[in-house]
């Protein structure tokens, strides 16, 4: 994985790495967290920064709307979570009039397996290890410069996450998934071939189209989830939350991407 | 519980600065690139190396190009000295489907647009209503297609553009099926899209006939083109029109314009009259843009007839050349479409 020259961020992932080993040596308890169905929805922002070599050399900069839907099921030691987030609105570079539209948006199911979990009466947190099937998209295009670039990844995504109950009323759930496998579309080397954008459904054609199997290697993607969820009544829970996910892919032209969601939201048990 | 806390604190302290600063667009993405006549330059330059599909075909050696500019511009080349510098660069490639504009300064520049223009001053379509249709023309819906009667022996079918459908074409055939002999004049007609191409060909066609193919740049060499996609003129539409047609083009009928000249020119119960077509014939690239807000575009796309020759750069060559002169426009005579309506007669 390239990993960005960021001491932060090599920072974050190092430290990722010692908490797993710690808390692997946490033993393993019963579950701490309460089994439950839930539904939720949360809407905020998306800070959106991109450069994509198919459409500019400038960086796309943007802040748009954003919205999330998800079910989710904690059982006793398996949580499994179906989610659709979304965002999308005009984007723009630093030269004033060149805006686009940029649409993202991820589809994801999850399922965790609890591995290792501790308590206390101050505190409980629990370990968890899974994947995640992932089909993401950002499309973005302008219809005046009669121009559009895509990115759109089918994936299997290694992840862990951890959960910190730090009283009845307080949660926090941090995730961090990466990419094991990914089916990458990417628009053709120049633009799209004729014969595939005749006729109707011709956009649904391209992107289906020119897909490349990629690891992390070539797909270097890391997203990174903080959910801190405050309990206001025993079927509804106050959710934020914070989603980083950075991509990169170098096929046929550079796109580098990252955005950070910020979101607000309810969720209510079943 | 101290050092857990401790630990989690760091780490969330550290992720959410990771993820929301501006300044992580830098490592994460890379800065935008400087605004400077030699990085535009370069830009420029570079993605017509990336992407520009007839250096070959026009025998262009690209390398010796930028040899021969990057001279010029340097650190103190100015916004207009950059301008002339590229457009001229840019001129060598002699391919009208390269543009490049300053939407701000409102430039605009198109390679090779020389023999383009001049055709503009050969035809006159005031003079084509008001001597040769005699006023008695009318217009499809969209405005696309101009249509009438040359002397009320032979229709006339004047397109506009390929920025529509011309959906409408069927009205056009059946009220100008009645004449013996027809005329398509795409003198001067603008490009566009390939459906209005499809839609009209089809009315005139006697059968399927495989005509041209069209490949796609898809790799770094100036070589590297996708499997050729073969382009037929099949019949459609409720009616076609299969007696003697004269199809007039001149340098001035560019893309698909002259996709729809090479497939009309293919039947036999076409004769193609007038002066050569603009030889452009690749789709054009999307617009992008440097950082200095110029827009560009090119050909991306290679099209060759079945026995390998090409028609980019060259157009396709009409049976029958013959072009007017300003003058003669001027005093009120269109050469070419006269000597059509005699062809016909």
């Amino acid at each position: 994985m390239a990993i960005p020259p960021n001491p932060a961020f090599r920072a974050t992932l190092s430290s990722l790495v010692v908490l797993l080993w710690f808390g692997s040596f946490s033993g393993f308890c019963q579950s701490t967290l309460s089994r439950s169905s839930s539904f939720g929805i949360l809407i905020g922002n998306s800070n959106f920064h991109a450069l994509d070599l198919m459409l500019s050399p400038l960086n796309y900069r943007a802040n748009n709307f954003s919205a999330e839907l998800f079910y989710r099921h904690q059982g006793s030691s398996v949580l499994q979570e179906v989610s659709l987030v979304g965002s999308g609105g005009d984007i723009n570079t630093v030269v004033p009039h060149f805006s686009m539209t940029g649409v993202r948006a991820a589809l994801s199911y999850s399922y965790l397996r609890q591995v290792s979990a501790s308590g206390s009466k101050e505190s409980e947190h629990a370990f968890s290890v899974g994947g995640i099937l992932r089909a993401f998209m950002n499309v973005e295009g302008s219809e005046e410069q009669e121009v559009v670039s895509w990115l759109v990844v089918y994936s299997v995504n290694l992840a862990v996450q951890g959960d910190f109950v730090f009283n009845s009323n307080h949660q926090l759930s941090w995730q961090i998934h990466l990419p094991l496998i990914a089916m990458v579309h990417r628009p053709p080397y120049a633009r799209l071939n004729e014969s595939l954008t005749e006729g109707n459904n011709r956009f649904l054609m391209a992107i289906s189209s020119y897909g490349n199997i990629a690891t992390i290697i070539d797909y270097p993607m890391i997203g990174n989830v903080l959910t801190y969820r405050y309990t206001m009544s025993d079927r509804f829970h106050l959710l934020v939350k914070h989603n980083f996910e950075y991509h990169k892919y170098s096929s046929p032209d550079t796109i580098k991407m990252f955005f950070v969601n910020i979101l607000v939201g309810i969720n209510w048990n079943l | 519980m101290k050092p857990f806390r401790i630990i989690m604190t760091k780490l969330l302290v550290r992720t959410t600065c990771l993820a929301t600063t501006i300044s992580c667009e830098n490592p994460l993405i890379g800065d935008d690139p400087a605004n400077t006549a030699e990085n535009n330059f370069e830009i420029l330059w570079g993605q017509f190396d990336r992407y520009y599909a007839l250096f070959s075909l026009k025998g262009v050696d690209w390398n010796q190009v930028y040899t021969d500019y990057r001279p010029r511009v340097t650190a103190t080349t100015s916004h207009t000295e950059l301008w002339e510098t590229v457009t001229e660069m840019l001129e060598i490639l002699d391919d009208s489907h390269i543009e490049l504009h300053d939407p701000v300064l409102n430039w605009e520049y198109i390679s090779g647009f020389a023999d383009n223009d001049q055709a503009r001053r050969e035809y006159d379509i005031q003079l084509i209503q008001n001597k040769y249709l005699g006023n008695a023309f009318q217009f499809t819906n969209d405005g696309g297609i101009m249509y009438g009667d040359l002397d009320k022996e032979i229709g006339y079918i004047k397109v506009f553009d390929f920025e529509r459908e011309h959906k409408d074409i069927d009205l056009v055939i059946s009220r100008l099926e009645q004449f013996p002999a027809m005329v398509v004049d795409l003198r001067t007609s603008r490009g566009g899209t390939t459906e209005g191409v499809i839609n009209i060909s089809g009315r005139f066609a006697d059968q399927v006939r495989f005509v041209f193919t069209l490949q796609t740049r898809n790799g770094p060499g100036y070589d590297d083109f996708d499997a050729p996609t073969k382009k037929y003129i099949v019949p459609s539409g409720p009616m076609q029109y299969t007696k003697p047609v004269v199809v007039l083009t001149d340098r001035f009928t560019p893309s698909a314009a002259e996709h729809l000249t090479i497939l009309l020119a293919d039947l036999p119960h076409v004769t193609h009259i007038g002066d050569s077509t603009a030889g452009v014939f690749s789709d054009q690239f999307g617009y992008k843009f440097l950082p200095n807000g110029w827009l560009y575009t090119m050909s991306y796309q290679l099209a060759l007839y079945p026995d390998g020759t090409t028609p980019e750069g060259i157009g396709v060559v009409p049976d029958i050349y013959i072009r007017n002169t300003e003058l003669e426009i001027a005093t009120g005579t269109d050469k070419v479409l006269e000597f059509a309506i005699e062809f016909l007669m």
